[in-house]
């Protein structure tokens, strides 16, 4: 592969990766100019750079997407979310392409048919003839911006007349001063309007001295509203483009109250009140206590404005329940009423089918800091100056002259000059290794937007500390098991909107995805707030599967029980759904995150939903273990598992058959003799000495282990067992010690 | 001629153009209070509309076509409509 290609694909890969997270973003506000701003900027340099190679049907999706969002961007186009489906697609397909560009160097053979249907697609988006079509909610800052300085009392007359209609456009137009001249006339063109529904027009600024007044000075602002179709009144005012603001507006984005805020208790009772004619459908009782209420209140203030919206509303033929409703609680909370187009939102096609799991084969490289690598540079640097010394000391140790203590004594210099830089040169490498929790999150916002609606639920993903730091092996590693986790949530975990509602509970569920150091671990949870795990129906099941005899699930607590799910074999879901019934269950993540050296823990959050709890090594490179000795050779126990390490009075020791325990800590621990686990003979203890104890967290227990003598703790690079060693139970790698041994590290797990 | 001008009032009829601002503009400076009959009006050109708008002579009658009827008889309403009334019978 060409240098060249390599940077394409890394920087394409970047670059989708910001075009996703802006599509996200504009899903969320579909109006917001800077996501507008720099999701065409990552599309548009991406068409770019793709032009360099023979990708055409790459840059032809490309140029189609960019495109469509230059119409969005300038508001010529509303993003609806079939829009926004189609641009995901089409750079889900894109992504695809880049990876098989850099597998194969080139694209699949069917890539031209493919651009030229998701280009068609989009284009077609662009030709097509209502962009309103996908929801006026959805418009919500555009149709602000047009209609956010009307005056009230045109907005009402605009919103009468819009009610029933089933969308309507803003506009507002100013035409140029000198329009007249050029043979313009604003009234024409405003009288050309097809479907007016409402019209006012004002001298943009007051007029000036009449004595001066001059008719050929075009003075006036246009404002209406429309109820044709959006491309309709583009058209009829095609020439005057440049003086228009136009937008897609739902007959509830007109209603903004206007003027200052009593903030008074009394409209708060009133509030009570209108919820309780309204819920029981008063209209015109409520009609009238408005009307009441108003000749009490100063037309200014901005109560009166709401009170008037709220006749306004009440006085249609069909009076729009959502609006008043919205308009009663606003007089509670003091703020604009927010009107979501509910029935809108509802009647959503089923999404496109979730995204792979996996990052579809990456090869792994790593962008780094360039001043780490300056840093690293000067070590190396230094190192080589060091080097250089070496020659010099050999002349001198050939020399008589040289004493032995002399020698000694360079040599120790040496030594701790390497020492350092060797030191230095390996914090500064894993500094390169390490990644933000970022680069393993940023793929969810998406999987939780397409899995969710693929289940027909609403959940929103939260996530905190992607900035924490973590080893980028581990974050690799992490990718597959989190996964699992969230689709669990969503699909298991999460109830439908319908349930929540009838449990009380907002429609819209959460998963709260965060990462945070614990001393020199990196914990990463995934919560969510639905209806947790049933102990009950885990224990049913798993006695069922013959994991726990039934005697043994009625001792079970509630979290014993709950973390039977981490069983082999096991899973709950009463139907095997696309989603989360691959067959892969916890246990499989358990194992995958075990691997990387973690541990997992799953529980339910006692304020509802479940907790599943990731405690992950930062760092895979270097190890630090303690040194501790059984059967006359010396294992290593990684740091992160001892607890303690005592002697313990051999009388405090008890034993019941071969089992073994003793008290540590006010508590009962299992004892166990490390030698004998590993298949070799404890050294005889010395006579009237306690004999030494490591106690050792063990997944989620303590345990004892009886050894021959402790060592130093020590860093040791630790490489895991391959071919025939591999999976020798116990073991979980080998190190190098510093006298070139080997050393066998131990897994604590597996000794138990 | 789309405007008849008389000694105390002036007709608007058919199309007003862009042409007739000035001219319009004129009579209505010389002849304060005088009211303008646009009952016979079809369309006004948006620079006699501002004639109309900044100097607020009264206007009599409804014009007969129905987009100057609904939508910009009633923004002209207002003020000039009491100026209109006492010379609402010529």
């Amino acid at each position: 592969m060409s240098a060249l290609l390599d940077q394409f694909i890394n920087e394409a890969r970047d670059l989708l990766e910001e075009i996703n997270a802006g599509l996200l973003a504009l899903e969320e506000d579909p109006a917001n100019p800077q996501t507008l701003e720099s999701l065409f900027r990552a599309v548009h340099t991406l068409k770019g750079s793709s032009g360099l190679f023979e990708a055409a049907p790459l840059t032809e999706v490309l140029h189609a997407a960019e495109d469509l969002l230059s119409r969005i961007r300038q508001g010529e186009l509303a993003g609806g979310r079939e829009v926004l489906d189609d641009l995901f697609a089409a750079m889900d397909r894109v992504e695809s392409w880049v990876g098989t560009m850099e597998a194969e160097g080139d694209l699949p053979g069917d890539a031209p048919q493919v651009a030229d249907e998701l280009g068609g697609r989009i284009r077609a988006r662009m030709d097509g003839p209502a962009p309103e079509a996908s929801g006026g909610g959805a418009e919500g800052g555009a149709a602000a911006e047009v209609v956010g300085d009307w005056p009230e009392a045109f907005l009402q007359a605009a919103y009468a007349a819009t009610a029933g209609a089933e969308a309507a456009v803003a506009l507002v137009y100013t035409p140029d001063a000198q329009c007249f001249f050029s043979g313009e006339d604003p009234l024409q063109l405003m009288r050309s309007l097809p479907q007016l529904a409402a019209l006012d027009f004002a001298p943009a600024e007051p007029w000036a001295d009449p004595a001066a007044f001059d008719p050929f000075d075009c003075r006036l602002r246009f404002r209406a509203v429309s109820t044709a179709d959006p491309e309709a009144v583009r058209e009829a005012l095609a020439y005057v483009a440049d003086q228009l603001q136009l937008a897609p507006v739902g007959p509830a984005e007109l209603i903004l109250p206007q003027g200052e805020a009593l903030g008074n208790g009394e409209f708060r009772q009133f509030a009570a009140k209108a919820r309780e004619l309204l819920g029981e459908g008063h209209l015109q009782a409520l009609r009238e206590a408005v009307a009441e209420l108003r000749q009490a209140t100063g037309a200014e203030v901005w109560e009166a404005s709401v009170l008037r919206w709220l006749d306004t509303v009440l006085a249609q033929a069909e009076p729009d329940a959502t609006a008043a409703w919205a308009l009663v609680e606003s007089l509670e909370t003091g703020k604009n009423p927010v009107c979501d187009d509910v029935a809108a939102a509802e009647e959503l096609p089923a999404g496109p089918d979730a995204p792979a799991a996996g990052g579809g084969g990456r090869s792994p490289t790593l962008r780094v800091d360039q001043q780490k690598v300056d840093q690293l540079m000067d070590l190396v640097g230094e190192l080589i100056v060091a080097a250089n010394g070496l020659p010099y000391l050999a002349e001198k140790a050939e020399s008589p002259d040289t004493s032995q203590e002399e020698l000694v004594r360079a040599l120790k210099e040496q030594h701790s000059l390497f020492d350092r830089l060797a030191r230095e040169m390996q914090g500064e490498v894993m500094q390169v290794r390490m990644l933000p929790v970022s680069a393993a999150f940023q793929r969810f916002p998406r999987l939780v937007r397409d899995l969710s609606r693929q289940l027909d639920k609403e959940a929103r993903l939260e996530t905190s500390g992607e900035s924490t730091e973590a080893d980028k092996q581990i974050l690799d590693q992490l990718g597959e098991p989190l996964v699992h986790v969230v689709r669990n949530s969503l699909d298991h975990g999460l109830e439908t909107p319908e349930e929540r509602e009838a449990a009380g509970k907002d429609r819209c569920g959460w998963i709260r995805m965060s990462a945070f150091p614990e001393s020199e671990r990196i914990i990463i949870q995934v919560e969510d707030d639905g209806r947790g795990i049933d102990p009950e129906r885990v224990k049913a099941k798993a006695v069922e599967r013959g994991l726990i005899s039934a005697e043994e699930a009625e001792t079970l607590e509630e979290s014993q029980a709950v973390a039977l799910v981490m069983q082999p074999g096991f899973s709950t879901a009463e139907q095997i759904s696309d989603v989360s019934g691959r067959g892969v269950g916890m246990d499989a993540v358990r194992s995958m995150v075990e691997d990387s050296g973690g541990t997992l823990s799953i529980a339910n959050r006692s304020q509802g939903g479940t907790c599943v709890r990731m405690d992950l090594p930062m760092s895979m490179a270097v190890t630090r273990v303690l040194l501790v000795e059984a059967g006359a050779q010396k294992f290593g126990v990684p740091f992160p598992n001892v607890l303690e390490t005592l002697r313990v009075d051999p009388t405090t020791i008890h034993g019941v058959k071969d089992q073994r325990a003793m008290s540590w800590r006010g508590r009962f621990i299992p004892l166990v003799d490390l030698a004998q686990q590993l298949g070799k003979t404890r050294q005889p203890p010395v006579e009237g000495e306690w004999p030494p104890v490591l106690v050792a967290r063990v997944g989620a227990q303590e345990v004892a282990f009886l050894v021959d003598d402790f060592h130093s703790g020590t860093d040791v690079v630790v490489k895991p067992l391959a071919g025939c060693l591999e999976g020798t139970p116990g073991v979980t790698g080998t190190g190098v010690l510093g006298d070139g041994s080997v050393l066998l590290v131990l897994a604590m797990e597996e000794l138990v | 001629m789309p405007i008849r001008f008389e000694d105390d009032a002036a007709y608007l009829e058919e199309v007003v153009s862009v042409e007739e601002a000035e001219e319009l503009l004129e009579w209505v400076q010389d002849h304060p209070g005088k009211p303008l009959d646009w009952s016979g009006c079809d369309h006004l050109h948006t620079a006699v509309l501002q004639v109309l708008l900044a100097l607020e002579p009264p206007l009599k009658g409804t014009p007969r076509d129905p987009f100057l009827a609904a939508w910009v008889a009633p923004r002209l309403a207002g003020p000039a409509e009491e100026g209109a009334a006492p010379n609402a019978h010529e």
